[in-house]
């Protein structure tokens, strides 16, 4: 089931080699650890670029989360829950 | 020497980058569309989704009952575009000249290129592993000398497969065809050419051009010719694309409606989005188009052109509401569409616009908020109507 949900998240993120990967994250009171990154991409709100990450969490589920690089947030898109 | 063309179609190319983004969804059922609990329809089906039945085009509510299990993915352009423009760079590496033919399928000319990886066929081996190997998505190469038969072999070789159609093979392999596999025929075309009693692409080839021409236009002479595998129509590389003829923009209402009031909102979201990519190319239009497809799918155009073009949003949407209101509307309307056309990049002055009599001081604001778009975002500010109805 895949549940649309916009909200702000707190992600612990590791800044490295000019790249950027989520590794922990807390969204309704759970916090989540990143198995992977199994897709990347990138879109633009006007000047300012989003930089979206697909992860899979070890509760098994997918999250589609982006780091607004304008209001310097991260932001939870999607989740899809496993089954 | 003979022109070597390759054509690349991604395979199931929405589903597959939802695979790639959601591991857990690989192999199953998986179809991407507008809002799944709306009355959108499937863009893409995954190949488990396609034994099902399910096929691109087909409304989400007969694609949930042909496969009820199915996972239905609202579409996420920003994801495909990105993934296509990384397709497309490694697609030239290959070859210089790479015309993007949709968000998924690229022609190559590869008529220069081809010896230094072996022949068409080894390159087209290598791009297809390059793909694979970088962006984790297959897809299917067809070789032939015009876009045609290259296009024609990728189709015949799907999924993941490679093809080649030269001129050789146009009698025993393109003319045994049916109709439908040949480029450019669609449902509509098909049902025409049969009635006509043609069912191959042979029986197409066989017929004499000017009797096409008759039925079907310049489009006629073009399927004749496209049977006979003939095609001298170059690959077009994106800097050297020929201007746009019209731009345009569509939109499925949530529900069937008679509203007047209701589609001109419609009409003019559509309108605002038309108005922003005329100014963003630098036209103005002199002829606007209205389309109204109804609830039983009945579709009609009507049209107005004017004397000097046109770009403001206001402008456009006053255009297309004189059309609406000149259509008797028998019954509910599914869709509206609002497109620009007889475009120019002359500058004229407006004399008067609707009643305003500062024409200049609605120019400033429409470039105003085409600024704070173009820093902010196209929804950083919109009509406040056009969010209630939900159309921004």
């Amino acid at each position: 089931m895949i549940e649309e949900i916009g909200q702000e998240i707190d992600v612990i993120a590791r800044f490295q080699g000019g790249k950027v990967t989520p590794v922990k994250f807390r969204w309704s009171g759970d916090t989540y650890f990143v198995v992977n990154v199994p897709f990347k991409w990138l879109s633009r709100e006007g000047n300012f670029p989003q930089f979206h990450f697909s992860v899979l969490a070890t509760s098994g589920d997918v999250f589609e989360m982006r780091l607004d690089s304008q209001k310097l947030r991260w932001v939870l898109d999607k989740v899809q829950m496993e089954g | 020497m003979e022109r070597m063309i390759l054509h690349v179609d991604m395979d199931a190319f929405f589903a597959s980058v939802e695979e790639l983004s959601a591991p857990p969804l690989r192999g199953k059922p998986v179809m991407v569309c507008g809002d799944p609990n709306g009355r959108s329809v499937v863009a893409a089906a995954s190949y488990p989704a396609r034994e099902f039945g399910v096929s691109s085009g087909m409304p989400v509510t007969t694609a949930r009952g042909l496969c009820p299990n199915g996972i239905f993915i609202p579409g996420d352009p920003q994801k495909y575009i990105f993934t296509s423009l990384r397709v497309r760079k490694l697609c030239q590496e290959f070859t210089p000249i790479v015309e993007p033919f949709s968000i998924d399928e690229f022609f190559l000319d590869i008529t220069d290129t081809a010896e230094r990886y072996g022949g068409a066929f080894d390159l087209a081996d290598k791009l297809k592993e390059r793909i694979r190997k970088t962006t984790g998505l297959k897809c299917t190469a067809g070789i032939g000398p015009n876009k045609v038969l290259a296009k024609t072999a990728s189709n015949l070789n799907k999924p993941d497969g490679i093809g080649v159609l030269s001129k050789e093979d146009i009698a025993e392999k393109l003319h045994t065809l049916p109709l439908e596999k040949l480029f450019g025929i669609g449902e509509k075309t098909k049902s025409k050419l049969n009635l006509l009693g043609m069912e191959t692409i042979g029986d197409l080839a066989k017929t004499p051009p000017e009797t096409l021409k008759k039925i079907f236009g310049v489009v006629g002479e073009m399927l004749c010719r496209a049977a006979r595998g003939e095609d001298d129509s170059p690959v077009i590389d994106e800097e050297h694309q020929p201007k746009a003829k019209s731009i345009g923009n569509e939109y499925t209402l949530a529900e069937d409606t008679g509203q007047r009031r209701r589609l001109e909102r419609a009409l003019m979201g559509l309108s605002a989005k038309v108005g922003r990519r005329l100014r963003k190319a630098g036209f103005r239009a002199r002829t606007i188009t209205v389309k109204i497809r109804f609830g039983n799918f009945d579709t009609i155009t009507r049209a107005t052109t004017r004397e000097q073009g046109i770009r403001l949003d206001h402008e456009i949407f006053e255009e297309a509401r004189k059309i609406l209101r000149s259509v008797r509307l028998k019954q509910s309307v599914r869709l509206l569409g609002v497109s620009a056309s007889n475009l120019t990049t002359t500058c004229e002055k407006q004399m008067e616009l609707f009643g305003i009599s500062c024409p200049l001081k609605l120019e400033r604001v429409t470039e105003a908020v085409d600024r704070l778009r173009d820093r902010f975002g196209e929804y950083a500010i919109t009509w406040g109507s056009l969010v209630k109805e939900g159309i921004i």
